[in-house]
């Protein structure tokens, strides 16, 4: 591992979300902003009469937040694979959300220093009404590639999806398995420095998840730093250096893929 | 190439730089709008001829015939021919820019790229349909033997003024529409009161002279006047207080950018 700056910081990123009722966040949203300067006058005369307590949120308001993720922190070096394990719900695609920027921290921050691709979902991008080939140049491009880019690896983005034939049909005609497999391989053929991945190796047959497993090792083995949030544990030993556990919305551990695993398998449900 | 992540404070940035690197994303998705809009239509981008056509037939029928609305010795078909074609852009471009976010939720929530990137896709993939009634407007021009004058000159200045009046109005509603999904469904009736504060049935000369200054505080009033005198003989240019138009257009659209941009932070967990 090279000993420069890391590719990517965490430091302290917390994200706290509203809980049932109306989907607002940190109760700033534009309802609550409204509520809170009608209320402010009345509020600030309150608090002083009462005894001061930390959180200037109201009770109300508070039970209804909730932190997804809290004082997370940790480093990965370039060129490392960092596998992400734990639990549904312990905050792992949160935490991906935020380091792709597409959801805000409540509070911490992050720094990436190099081009940033996300895979949250195998066909992000696809429209239904679009042929394999336009989707394929459609979520090529929504993904970041250019147009170049697109061409040079259209024959491959191809072959390895397997469906030839149907190019030219819109993709509602496919089967989900057929989506999944032209998802993934659009994904796969991105040329980002750092690539965030969630989960998108459970698609297709077995031989298929085994050349997707084969096309990460090779993705890997060029040098790209990745984030890798799996259910997928012997994946995440297979391809991963280095692996941390999310419980609770936060990290309980962080070393080897091996170490991590057994602690999330060992670990109390 | 580094992306610093913070949580959101103070005042949102607007960082436009950004939006330009993601120019091409807004192409990508206009083509791709515009690709899907008529997919298993018999008709269709004709639909964006025959409406205006058939709205200028209805609008004739009874503003002229029945109603008698006195526009000179314009023909009325020409007279709300000129006005329809701008017209029906922004209330095309607003009507798709409202739900852009909400129809684009999935992409949302999983890629990134500038948010803006959106209302500005709805904004220009509206201009096609533009250009088709553009087309239908040159026929009707031809059909009563009326030549444009020099004064087309001045044209490019009114469409890109209706654009930006769209993006203007469309940031807020769009940001708006994906907390209180009431906005879509007030908008239908929005956009006919809209229609008749504008001139375009009507002369906006009918307007009382005290209330001139509070009408032409409309930005489409002032775009369809500026239509009517480019294209129609007779029509008196916008007149003054359409100056104040584009001040409300500017206001508009600087609120709406700040507006859009401390509302984004949210997009991804409320749409």
């Amino acid at each position: 591992m090279s000993s420069e700056t890391p590719m990517i910081e965490v430091e302290n990123i917390g994200k706290r979300y509203w809980v049932g009722g109306y989907p607002m966040i940190d109760y700033r949203g534009m309802h609550a902003l409204l509520e809170r300067a009608v209320r402010a006058p009345f509020a600030a005369v309150a608090r002083r009469v009462r005894s001061g307590r930390g959180s200037s949120e109201p009770a109300h308001i508070r039970a209804h937040l909730r932190w997804a993720i809290r004082n997370v922190s940790f480093t990965v070096a370039q060129g490392e694979v960092l596998g992400i394990v734990g639990q549904n719900g312990a905050g792992k695609s949160v935490l991906l959300k935020i380091l792709s920027r597409i959801t805000r921290p409540t509070e911490g921050r992050a720094r990436l220093r190099g081009s940033v691709s996300t895979l949250l979902e195998a066909g992000t991008g696809f429209h239904p009404e679009l042929t394999g080939r336009e989707n394929i140049r459609l979520s090529g491009a929504i993904l970041g590639m250019s147009k170049q880019q697109i061409e040079h690896r259209m024959e491959e983005i191809i072959a390895f999806a397997e469906i030839d034939e149907f190019l030219d049909t819109p993709i509602k005609h496919y089967s989900s398995g057929m989506v999944l497999r032209l998802g993934f391989s659009v994904s796969a053929h991105l040329e980002a420095d750092i690539m965030l991945i969630d989960e998108v190796l459970t698609v297709g047959d077995e031989n298929f998840q085994r050349r997707c497993i084969d096309k990460m090792r090779s993705v890997v083995g060029s040098g790209r730093t990745v984030l890798f949030v799996s259910h997928d544990l012997d994946a995440v030993k297979l391809i991963c250096h280095r692996a941390i556990l999310i419980r609770n919305g936060g990290i309980e551990l962080d070393g080897p893929p091996d170490q991590v695993v057994a602690a999330h398998l060992g670990g109390g449900r | 190439m580094s992306v610093e992540i913070s949580s959101p404070s103070g005042w949102p940035r607007l960082e436009l730089g950004e939006v330009r690197r993601h120019f091409v994303i807004i192409g990508i998705l206009a083509l791709r709008d515009m690709k899907v809009r008529y997919k298993q239509s018999l008709v269709g981008f004709g639909w964006a001829f025959l409406q205006p056509l058939f709205t200028m037939l209805v609008f004739s029928a009874i503003f002229a015939g029945i109603v008698k609305v006195p526009t000179g010795d314009t023909p009325y078909p020409l007279f709300v021919m000129a006005a329809l074609v701008p017209w029906s852009y922004f209330v095309h471009a607003i009507n798709t820019t409202t739900s852009c976010l909400v129809a684009n939720q999935t992409l949302i929530t999983r890629v990134y790229f500038p948010r803006l990137v959106f209302p500005l896709s709805t904004v220009f993939s509206a201009l096609v349909d533009f250009l088709i009634a553009f087309a239908l407007l040159l026929i009707v021009l031809a059909w009563y033997g009326e030549v444009p004058t020099a004064r087309i000159a001045f044209l490019p200045i009114f469409i890109v003024f209706a654009i930006i009046a769209a993006i203007a109005l469309g940031l807020w509603l769009s940001a708006l529409n994906v907390q209180y999904r009431d906005v879509f469904h007030a908008l239908p009736f929005f956009t006919q009161v809209l229609m008749f504060i504008s001139p375009v049935v009507y002369p906006a000369h009918v307007i009382p002279e005290k209330w001139q200054w509070l009408y032409d505080l409309n930005p489409m009033a002032t775009v369809i006047n500026g239509f009517r005198w480019v294209f129609v003989e007779g029509q008196p240019a916008p007149g003054l207080y359409s100056l104040w138009s584009v001040v409300v257009v500017t206001a508009v659209l600087t609120g709406g950018l700040y507006f859009f941009r401390w509302q984004e932070d949210r997009f991804a967990d409320v749409v």
